[in-house]
């Protein structure tokens, strides 16, 4: 977990040191308040809280490695990232969602979205084609319906359906 | 009379609203991995298109359902549906051992039901108080509040205070992202046209909460850590006899009183308010021993405690826009996407509004009693509910919901981002809750302090001359105080 609190405190300071070069170029006009001074309050405050965890995360490195040395074991170091099969499924499923965002308005709301469901279910455990097929087309259908015709959401339509 | 009487006929013509909005929260609670919040932002998609009373009435339905909702799992299978029923697997669970699954069903959904007809009696004749102090609130008063509302985020995360805190200033740099509130001038968008506007809510909260809580379960699911129902449990005889009733009233009145008040407490929540409600019960019981081994005082402490803490949690988010916990959090954020502003003004300029919220709450308890009955009866199948069809489900209205707003694939693709970021930061401890705080809470706590000092021509001492503002100023370092005692006990047990 120490390297996990590292790499996340590092993630936080570079977030902040972007919205840091972003102050540079406000305005220098002042209405009460000068535009530049709220937000440079809460990116120091940012910046402060990643240098922080990046410390925490250390001494968690520190105090592990001396528990290993002692033949003891961190119970908190436990979470890590996923692996194997798990990893794999998680970044289809996120590839999955991002091809769904980038073709939803080409090729229309009800033709990718029983993919989507499919692919799901799939990652759930289903393995029955039949009730993938239908479960995929009849949940797209229905939401179709009720956001379509129920609240007249537009929702994206295209030259196949 | 007649807003109460307007608001009765109101609710009774949307009771379906209710109904769907129990309903609703009696499943998700009882689900694992679901709870009250992400009922909410998987209502959305919905509650967008209806009117806004009817909306606010369905997530009060929501937010009382999913309390007693939370109890059938902690009772069936000793894993509590929601934080808040955790207290409730001590004593539920021994019985459903004993065969007497529904009669501690029973007595939580009694209990419940109790908790929340007093929290909710609180709440309708506190809250218009309170918003009439609200209403004398200044710039500055309002500026402190918000400094108060932020200290939040260090409660609201249950790892690390740091990280909670991180994620809050997250959230405030996510807020202003856009264009500045003072100058109308653009600031921190990188060039990027869409940035414009800001970071829209709705996507950003399906993201955080919905999103990766699907990317959570896929992950859980397939290392084989999602506890399911393997058999049927023997529910038994289900309501409480009143000889029974009649034994626990002290204990349901007690508890009830005790989470009415730490749900007005900004910061705590539900699972405190159960904690302590069933550590006071076994503490003046004659029998403390029996406790642990299926007392039906050690349900029914809890369960009424933690449904009571919705009325009161309520009363700060309508009466000053402040969340009481991670539901009352969203709930602010699925308000302002509907077009509720909470605050003081809302009493004033839309009282059917507010009317209509109490007796929908009134009401909610009612209707959960009802529909707890029959979800205690049909508690077997709720929890074999087949992932495999419910999460493919969720997903596809987490991203209709993202869409169906702006009419839009960009936040479809904003709430994938952060449904991906989400996912790491509850992987990892940061809190998706503080973030959202300060994606709410900073643009008004920037849009206030901007005011107050524009009003004293810069003069920052402005901030610190009301007393109203210096008592804002003292709840806040004491929330952080109480958070940071919080952690090091924590800290300590581990």
């Amino acid at each position: 977990m120490g390297r996990i609190d590292i790499i996340c405190g590092l993630l936080a300071g570079a977030v902040s040191l972007l919205f840091y070069i972003g102050t540079l170029s406000f305005p220098d006009i002042s209405i009460g308040i000068n535009p530049r001074a709220y937000p440079l309050v809460i990116i120091v405050a940012s910046f402060a809280l990643s240098v922080l965890l990046i410390a925490q995360g250390a001494m968690k490195m520190r105090r592990k490695k001396a528990l290993a040395k002692g033949g003891e074991s961190d119970a908190a170091a436990t979470r890590t990232l996923p692996r194997g099969k798990t990893a794999w499924y998680l970044v289809m499923l996120t590839a999955g969602m991002l091809a769904y965002a980038l073709s939803m308005e080409d090729l229309g709301y009800i033709v990718v979205t029983p993919f989507l469901t499919a692919l799901t279910m799939w990652l759930f455990g289903e393995r029955k084609a039949f009730k993938i097929a239908i479960v995929s087309v009849l949940v797209s259908i229905v939401l179709y319906w009720i956001f379509r015709s129920v609240f007249r959401v537009p929702l994206p339509r295209s030259f196949i359906w | 009379m007649t807003g109460i009487t307007e608001a009765l006929v109101f609710v009774l013509t949307h009771i379906h609203f209710l109904i769907v909005g129990v309903a609703g929260g009696i499943i998700v609670g009882a689900i694992p991995g679901l709870s009250g919040s992400t009922g909410i932002i998987l209502m959305l998609p919905f509650l967008i298109y209806i009117d806004p009373s009817a909306a606010l009435i369905m997530m009060s339905g929501l937010f009382c359902g999913s309390m007693f909702g939370g109890s059938i799992a902690a009772v069936l299978i000793s894993t509590p549906g929601t934080p808040s029923a955790a207290a409730t697997v001590l004593d539920g669970y021994p019985l459903t051992k004993k065969g007497q699954a529904g009669k501690a069903l029973g007595v939580a959904l009694v209990a419940s039901t109790a908790g929340g007809v007093i929290s909710t009696l609180c709440l309708i004749f506190l809250a218009p108080e309170l918003a009439k102090i609200a209403l004398k609130f200044g710039p500055s008063e309002y500026f402190a509040l918000m400094i108060f509302g932020l200290t939040i985020m260090a409660s609201v995360s249950s790892a690390s205070l740091t990280k909670g805190l991180l994620s809050g200033f997250f959230g405030l740099l996510l807020s202003m992202v856009g264009l500045n509130p003072t100058l109308g001038t653009e600031r921190f968008t990188f060039g990027v046209i869409r940035l414009l506007t800001g970071f829209s809510m709705m996507p950003v909260l399906i993201g955080l909460f919905a999103i990766s809580e699907v990317l959570l379960q896929v992950e859980l699911f397939n290392d084989g850590k999602i506890l399911r129902v393997s058999k049927k449990h023997k529910i038994g005889e289900i309501m409480p006899r009143g000889k029974e009733l009649k034994g626990l009233w002290k204990v349901i009145l007690g508890s009830s009183i005790l989470g009415t008040i730490i749900g007005i407490i900004p910061a705590t929540g539900g699972s405190i308010a159960s904690f302590m409600a069933y550590n006071e019960t076994k503490r003046f019981s004659k029998d403390p021993d029996s406790f642990g081994k299926g007392n039906l005082a050690g349900i029914a402490a809890p369960e009424a405690a933690n449904n009571a803490t919705t009325g009161g949690a309520m009363i700060p988010l309508i009466t000053m826009g402040i969340p009481g916990d991670v539901v009352t959090s969203v709930m602010l954020g699925a308000l302002m996407i509907i077009g509720v502003q909470p605050g003081p003004l809302l009493f004033t300029q839309s009282p059917q509004i507010v009317n209509n919220l109490f007796v929908g709450f009134f009401l909610a308890q009612f209707v959960m009693l009802g529909l707890g009955y029959l979800s205690i009866r049909a508690s077997n199948l709720i929890l074999k509910v087949p992932l495999g069809i419910l999460y493919p489900i969720i997903l596809c209205l987490c991203l209709l919901g993202a869409y169906s707003l702006g009419n839009s694939a960009y936040d479809v693709l904003l709430a994938l981002i952060f449904g991906v970021i989400g996912y790491f930061m509850k992987k990892y401890g940061f809190s998706a809750p503080s973030v959202i705080l300060g994606l709410i809470l900073g643009p008004i706590a920037e849009q206030e302090l901007g005011r107050a000092l524009i009003i004293s021509h810069g003069d920052w001492t402005v901030l610190f001359t009301s007393p109203l503002s210096i008592m804002f100023y003292v709840f806040a370092i004491m929330s952080v105080t109480y958070s940071l005692g919080l952690f090091n006990k924590k800290k300590k047990v581990v």
